[in-house]
């Protein structure tokens, strides 16, 4: 600052080597400013120069619901426990949605921003929270639509209580696989090619339209095995009161939460170092 | 651990290497799985143990033809990028600005720029706050500061980047080739606005190919050729001999 030449005598004293310092956790929080800013710039720049503006974060997820609803419950029977179907595939793609947007803007994070990363002292995991902070928005949309939407049509249960802690849970898996995404399609883009196939075979073969409980035995193994499953069945616990949860799934899915964690952090703090080179 | 007050940035024996060719393609994932055939990388050195001391309060011009090593000098000494060996020693703060509009995102306007930049290079909402005024003068695009960035000239991006950065407190700021796209009238004023900033004890890392400017400003210097430091000294004395290296080197390619 520019005092501190006077007040403190010797200014700080940084050495920037081949090893450069290790990325630490508590780095997220001190790039909070900077980050709220990138996803400031990321929800403000997505809505200029369109008529129906913010809109969209209605109508986008609206759409998506209808055509759901169609394609599950329209054209085939889905076992969804007793609950209406709407509240049901709400809490689905509640959950759905933010993973899938984060994931399409996190392959091509470093990629569009690589004149901030080339040029710019930005520190890079801002880069990667201020994305997310960017997709809130539509979260928060479709959060009040499932929440509203339940309470009206058969009441908010006591488990309701929870969701804080199960948006805590969504956006630490989220941030997660942005972590991974984003650096390894820095390197790698064959993830750019591939990231559309996953977001468009994954809302098949996650139970967002349609239940656990009612899939076959051998697709249910399958379904078992997508760390979603369990987060959204305990989405549809927590919100519907759906009955008998599976409990095995749920608790493989943080487990996987908190590997994925572990993993994303580490792949990022190995690759961050030199994204100015790759990108 | 040096701990000299009188030394802004340190420079040892600072090399970056970087592979040539492509990186990865369907032809080099192919090659790999054929036995035996091994898939070697051509390395080049866009920095070669580059040594250097900037005294803190200086004014250092550096200059270099293309490819020199400049750019990558620059983002080494701003922690864009690490040293492949070597150590940058930095005293206090560096505020980089690398290329004009670099952070600067076109459909925001020119004062949500100037936010989202002040963010970037590191500073507090209230800090920004604090500073804008004096960027939109300084900069005098205040017509224009509402008006999407999209809309605006090469020339005035290029004001308002510059502004907001110089704007900002720090105790080295590094510009690389930054004012080649403004007036006279501007390029006047900033040359002015870093005389002001140096004379208060800022050290100014300058780069640029216009040897004039860097001659006129420029306490000292040093030459930069590919990757090697050629001269480190007074300004005039590199200048001209950079200058002297680039005729006898179009001599030779003419002869």
């Amino acid at each position: 600052m520019a005092q501190a030449i006077d007040d403190i005598g010797v200014p700080a004293h940084h050495v920037l080597g081949a090893t450069r310092h290790r990325l630490r956790v508590g780095d997220i929080w001190r790039t909070r400013g900077v980050a709220w800013m990138i996803g400031l710039r990321d929800v403000k720049a997505k809505y200029k120069q369109a008529a129906l503006g913010p809109l969209w974060l209605v109508i986008a997820p609206l759409g998506l619901l209808g055509a759901v609803t169609i394609a599950f419950s329209g054209v085939t029977d889905v076992d969804t426990a007793g609950i209406p179907y709407l509240p049901f595939a709400l809490a689905g793609l509640t959950v759905w949605i933010f993973i899938q947007l984060s994931l399409t803007i996190g392959t091509q994070l470093l990629i569009t921003n690589s004149q901030l990363v080339r040029r710019s002292p930005l520190p890079r995991v801002a880069l990667i929270t201020g994305s997310l902070i960017g997709n809130l928005p539509p979260f928060a949309v479709m959060l009040t639509l499932a929440v509203v939407l339940t309470a009206v049509s058969h009441g908010l249960p006591v488990q309701a209580l929870l969701l804080p802690l199960l948006c805590v849970w969504l956006f630490a898996f989220t941030f997660a696989l942005t972590l991974i995404v984003a650096s390894l399609a820095a390197r790698y883009r064959d993830l750019v090619s591939a990231m559309p196939l996953v977001i468009q075979a994954g809302i098949f073969v996650t139970p967002v339209g349609y239940g656990l409980q009612g899939a076959p035995a051998n697709i249910h193994t399958l379904l078992s095995l997508n760390p979603l499953t369990g987060l959204i069945e305990a989405w549809r616990w927590s919100l519907l009161d759906m009955p008998d949860p599976n409990l095995g799934v749920i608790v493989a899915s943080g487990v996987t939460t908190l590997i994925a964690l572990i993993a994303g952090w580490r792949v990022f703090g190995r690759l961050e170092v030199d994204f100015a080179d790759f990108v | 651990m040096p701990t000299s007050s009188d030394v802004a940035l340190d420079c040892r024996h600072v090399t970056k290497a970087y592979r040539l060719g492509e990186t990865l393609s369907l032809q080099r994932s192919l090659s790999m799985l054929v036995p035996g055939h091994s898939v070697t990388d051509d390395r080049f050195l866009a920095l070669d143990d580059v040594t250097f001391k900037v005294p803190r309060g200086d004014f250092f011009g550096i200059v270099g033809s293309n490819g020199s090593g400049k750019s990558t000098l620059t983002q080494t000494i701003s922690g864009i990028t690490v040293p492949t060996s070597g150590e940058v020693h930095i005293w206090g703060r560096v505020l980089p600005l690398l290329e004009v509009g670099a952070g600067f995102h076109d459909e925001l306007t020119g004062r949500e720029n100037v936010f989202l930049l002040g963010a970037i290079l590191g500073l507090s909402g209230a800090q920004a706050r604090a500073a804008i005024d004096a960027i939109v003068e300084f900069s005098g695009v205040q017509r224009h500061i509402d008006t999407p960035l999209k809309r605006y000239s090469s020339g005035m991006k290029a004001r308002l980047s510059f502004a907001t950065a110089i704007c900002f407190p720090a105790e080295t700021y590094v510009f690389d080739e930054v004012l080649a796209v403004v007036d006279e009238d501007f390029r006047n004023q900033c040359v002015a606005e870093l005389q002001r900033l140096n004379a208060a004890g800022r050290t100014i890392i300058f780069m640029s190919h216009d040897l004039e400017l860097v001659t006129e400003v420029c306490r000292t210097g040093m030459w930069l050729d590919n990757g090697h430091v050629q001269l480190v000294g007074s300004m005039q004395e590199v200048a001209a001999a950079y200058h002297a290296g680039v005729l006898q080197h179009a001599g030779a390619v003419g002869s």
